[in-house]
């Protein structure tokens, strides 16, 4: 990884720790803390592009990178509860279930 | 299924939501013109907190329904959701005895001019023994009805 990349990551890496320790602070349960992932060579170079392309500071461009990641995890989280729900209430199981048959079809 | 005369709501009745045939027709159908919003009620209930009772007619009839509208298969599938949701407590069904059946019929005449159906006045009966005031329903008829019957509140409104 190139020098320059080192330091974002540094600086990624701090901001998703700071969160991280204020998760623990405010004693949230395991389900609702932040989750820390890595990013991949690809990832940073969009980054990097990102950074060019649209001339912002670094730090935006990390914070738009997390806002955008957090978005698409609440976005994957919905069918992920609806689905618990569904455990709660069986009866929501049946939600569109007459137009299932054409859908198989 | 459970017959009135021996049940006892293990919940407050006014919580408690009587399901009409319309509603689960709605939430199953997503051509139907109710299906948002039946499914925003369905998911805005609280499972535990507002339990839903609805009678064995009702059930048996949707059964007939599914299997005409998307086939055996799914009937089958309809049939095991709901006897699910009557092992997790979320749903009560009240099996239609002869002392409903008396009482429904003497209702439809006591209310000729209502146009009660047999189902209707059945499920008069059912929600004044257990003391039940909200109807989850999409029916005209229903909301017809309730002008007569005060003490009824059909939901969503």
């Amino acid at each position: 990884m190139e020098a320059k990349w080192v330091k974002v990551w540094d600086q990624l890496w701090d901001r998703l720790d700071v969160q991280k320790r204020q998760t623990k602070r405010g004693k949230r349960t395991a389900k609702e803390s932040i989750q820390v992932y890595a990013l991949g060579e690809e990832q940073l170079d969009q980054l990097e592009q990102a950074i060019r392309k649209r001339n912002i500071p670094l730090s935006q461009a990390i914070q738009e990178a997390i806002d955008l990641y957090c978005q698409h995890q609440n976005i994957e989280a919905i069918p992920k509860i609806r689905e618990e729900r569904k455990d709660q209430n069986p009866l929501l199981r049946l939600e569109g279930l007459c137009a299932r048959r054409e859908e198989q079809a | 299924m459970i017959e009135t005369e021996q049940m006892e709501l293990p919940y407050p009745q006014e919580k408690s939501v009587f399901l009409d045939r319309s509603a689960l027709e709605a939430f199953m159908d997503p051509s139907h013109p109710f299906f948002r919003k039946a499914a925003a009620f369905f998911y805005g209930l609280d499972d535990f907190k507002q339990p839903l009772i609805t009678l064995n007619l009702i059930i048996y009839e949707l059964h007939e329904r599914v299997r005409e509208q998307a086939g055996p298969e799914q009937a089958q599938f309809f049939i095991n959701a709901i006897k699910r949701a009557e092992q997790v407590r979320v749903l009560t069904i009240i099996s239609v005895d002869e002392s409903i059946e008396q009482e429904a019929a003497r209702l439809m005449l006591e209310h000729q001019g209502d146009g009660l159906s047999f189902l209707e006045a059945c499920t008069l009966i059912v929600m004044n023994d257990l003391g039940i005031q909200r109807l989850f329903s999409f029916s005209d008829q229903w909301a017809h009805i309730s002008r007569e019957w005060t003490n009824l509140q059909i939901v969503p409104s």
